[in-house]
């Protein structure tokens, strides 16, 4: 699947900001700050991302009342391992440090029945 | 202009800022719901519980705040429609899974793990050519040829419950 990805300027920065803070979970401002991309640009690239498999999100854990929840992207093991090579890949980039890839997700399992 | 004049004007407009401003998060809002009204159903409300907490967050004044919805409404959420899956909600346990229609030569059973996924109770219809589970939502690609509803009925593929 991730093959089927095309890699553009955006898409790049989103991966550069989200492999450059490992350990975040970034919520959608946090990353338009990091990548200077406008909102209308960032959650379809954020969804392509997510549809690949590089990118999970979820909804914040603790919220105070009154406020609605945030939703947190980060990058899953495939993501980063996928990141890097992209952008290991300009010229004149070399990719950020190896960390400990996120546990990979849940496999579903198939089986013919009729 | 006379003083008088001058500080009625001043009056005036700081009654017409107030008024602007107290109208500027309404107005924000409803460009929220008007992006988010362009996505599929079942990504609405997730999008529109995402973006109202990132707009409420937002640091700056107003401008800040327009922007942002503003570049969701003008093209960003039509962009992200055509990224998004069509989301099948809900949750139960049991084995569900979908199958081919008439075109198909044999109906297909594939059975998602109950233990790790959950899915909508009841029928569930949608057009599907693949999907991936996050352990808590089934994720359904649109796609022509296939059907999509509980296997814990059973149904018989008849080809005849499209849409």
């Amino acid at each position: 699947m991730s093959s089927e990805l095309r890699m553009t300027i955006p898409l790049l920065k989103v991966l550069n900001a989200m492999l450059e803070a490992p350990d975040q979970d970034l919520h959608g401002f946090k990353i338009i700050k990091l990548t200077g991309l406008k909102s209308g640009t960032l959650y379809p690239l954020l969804a392509r991302l997510e549809n690949a498999g590089w990118v999970e999100s979820d909804w914040e854990k603790q919220v105070e009342p009154g406020r609605p929840r945030r939703r947190y992207y980060r990058l899953t093991g495939l993501g980063v391992e996928a990141a890097r090579r992209e952008l290991s890949n300009l010229p004149g980039r070399t990719a950020t440090p190896a960390r400990t890839p996120t546990p990979p997700r849940p496999s579903m399992a198939f089986g013919a029945v009729s | 202009m006379s003083v008088l004049g001058w500080l009625l004007l001043t009056v005036l407009a700081a009654l017409v800022g107030a008024e602007v401003i107290e109208w500027c998060g309404p107005a924000q809002r409803a460009l929220l719901r008007v992006a988010a009204a362009k996505l599929p159903e079942g990504h609405k409300e997730r999008y529109l519980e995402e973006w109202t907490a990132e707009l409420e967050a937002l640091p700056g004044g107003p401008l800040n705040r327009f922007r942002f919805a503003i570049w969701l409404v003008v093209g960003g959420a039509s962009r992200l429609a055509g990224e998004l899956p069509a989301q099948v909600h809900g949750r139960a346990s049991g084995s569900y899974g979908f199958t081919g229609t008439a075109e198909a030569p044999k109906p297909q059973w594939v059975l998602l793990d109950p233990a790790k996924v959950s899915v909508l109770p009841g029928e569930l219809r949608s057009h599907v050519k693949s999907y991936r589970a996050d352990g808590h939502t089934v994720w359904v690609d649109a796609g022509p040829d296939y059907l999509v509803w509980n296997v814990g009925e059973r149904q018989p593929n008849t080809g005849a419950k499209d849409g």
